[in-house]
């Protein structure tokens, strides 16, 4: 099970966002670090196939990425997310739901067992727009795991979540890294520095880093920050 | 090599080569079993409840309006349907509006493929509404049938075709104001018109040609529509 990544590029106009990126993603945490604008969002979207790339390819067990099958195996938490303001939790994952295809009675089910993992049980049939920002993004990370993604994006999904839940958060995410691609992309160093098995770095929308957090002789955060041109002060 | 050659060339060594069968994909990491129908289903059931019931409501006054015997209620008619075209296009671009389409995109039915649904949907209901009203008012007004479908449906198509050409080229914020203007412009069309020529004298093949112009004119902006746009910007 391999997420192949071949001399993939996206430019916009005369900014090339994401730069000829070659890798090869196979399963377990992969953290994604970079400042804003070096291109990880881009990247990410176009992993999860709505945004083309300007040139290259991307492909899962043979498949495109802009393949109805590929996504099939795809899991997506954006950096933000809208909701219809009418839903309930539960309406708002049965209808993520359908949309990924699941039959109604497997998606209620799953539906259930996911409110319960995200502590969102007794919420389930409150409006989201009653809910607060911790509990929008904990019924994201839901949504997101609704299929049994074989590939999982997610982009900042530990934002707006309280100290305990985010340590919940971090050892779901390490769990299902254990047999799915996950690609965690987030500003919060500690937390792909405990459970990354892999550290891409991303800057002006090329790949500065990628190995082991053992391959770095340092604390992750000094590494970040070096490579960044920041000082630990800052 | 010329242009051609080379990216024919490029092609090739950036194509992908299957590793599994689709069948062997599907039973290995897919296994899903949704059809065409259940996501018809779900779209339904999750329309825009506002854009619902303000659609109910604007259908039952119709109804009414047919009750009357007089070639008034035909224009009358005409001029409030494009209201029912900007309740279609909100309903359309709820994705948008609520900032879903990034996860919609990324579920296996993609945006396209809700967008088509939801297009479906409500074009197909609306125009259903526009023969069924036309039927009523040939029965009162001992008009030509194709004459009313024309006279109901034209600022119908010309306000789904503006609309949906604004929703598609400007920004969120700057269409309304464009959907608005557009709708309220094409209301005014058929109040225009009948201050100019009396129903009675609209020769059905002149009314036939203007309406299956601007039909297919809203038809080409329904397929520009659906199709994904990239418009993620670079952040």
């Amino acid at each position: 099970m391999e997420l192949i990544l071949d001399r993939v590029t996206k430019q916009y106009a005369s900014k090339i966002a994401v730069d000829r990126i070659t890798v090869n993603l196979k399963p377990g945490v992969i953290g994604l670090l970079g400042a804003n604008g070096a291109g990880k969002t881009t990247l990410m979207r176009m992993i999860c196939g709505i945004l083309n790339p300007s040139s290259g390819t991307i492909s899962f067990e043979g498949m495109d990425a802009s393949d109805e099958m590929y996504r099939d195996a795809l899991g997506y938490l954006p950096q933000d997310f809208g909701y219809y303001p009418n839903f309930t939790g539960m309406d708002f994952l049965m209808y993520m739901a359908a949309l990924k295809g699941l039959d109604k009675s497997e998606a209620k089910r799953k539906c259930n067992e996911l409110l319960k993992t995200v502590n969102l049980e007794n919420a389930a049939n409150k409006k989201i727009k009653t809910y607060s920002g911790g509990m929008k993004q904990r019924l994201g990370i839901a949504q997101a795991v609704l299929n049994d993604p074989k590939i999982l994006i997610l982009d900042e999904p530990t934002s707006g979540l309280d100290p305990k839940e985010r340590v919940r958060f971090r050892n779901l995410i390490a769990e299902l890294g254990k047999d799915a691609i996950v690609i965690l992309s987030t500003h919060i160093v500690s937390d792909v520095e405990h459970i990354a098995d892999r550290i891409l770095m991303m800057k002006e929308g090329n790949i500065i880093f990628d190995g082991n957090i053992s391959d770095i002789n340092e604390d992750l955060e000094t590494f970040y920050l070096k490579e960044f041109g920041g000082s630990e002060d800052e | 090599m010329n242009d051609k050659e080379i990216k024919r060339a490029l092609k090739n060594a950036y194509k992908i080569t299957p590793t599994d069968s689709e069948y062997d994909f599907l039973r290995k990491y897919g296994k899903r079993s949704t059809r065409l129908w259940d996501i018809l289903l779900t779209e339904f059931r999750y329309m825009g409840v506002q854009s619902l019931i303000s659609a109910a409501l604007l259908i039952a006054v119709f109804f009414l309006i047919t009750r009357f015997d007089n070639l008034e209620t035909t224009w009358f008619v005409s001029g409030s349907m494009p209201i029912l075209a900007l309740i279609l296009t909100s309903g359309l671009g709820r994705s948008e509006r609520y900032g879903m389409q990034e996860l919609e995109g990324a579920s296996r039915f993609s945006l396209r493929f809700v967008k088509s649904v939801r297009m479906f949907i409500l074009g197909i209901t609306t125009l259903l509404f526009i023969v069924a009203i036309s039927v009523l008012l040939s029965r009162k007004t001992d008009c030509n049938l194709f004459v009313l479908i024309g006279v109901v449906g034209t600022p119908y198509m010309i306000s789904v075709f503006g609309n949906l050409l604004i929703t598609r080229r400007w920004h969120v914020k700057e269409n309304i104001i464009g959907c608005f203007a557009v709708t309220l412009l094409s209301c005014v069309l058929p109040v225009l018109m009948k201050k100019a020529i009396s129903l009675n004298v609209i020769e059905p093949f002149v009314i036939t040609i203007v309406f299956a112009a601007v039909t297919a004119l809203a038809v080409r902006e329904s397929v520009l529509y659906t199709r994904e746009r990239e418009d993620f910007a670079w952040n």
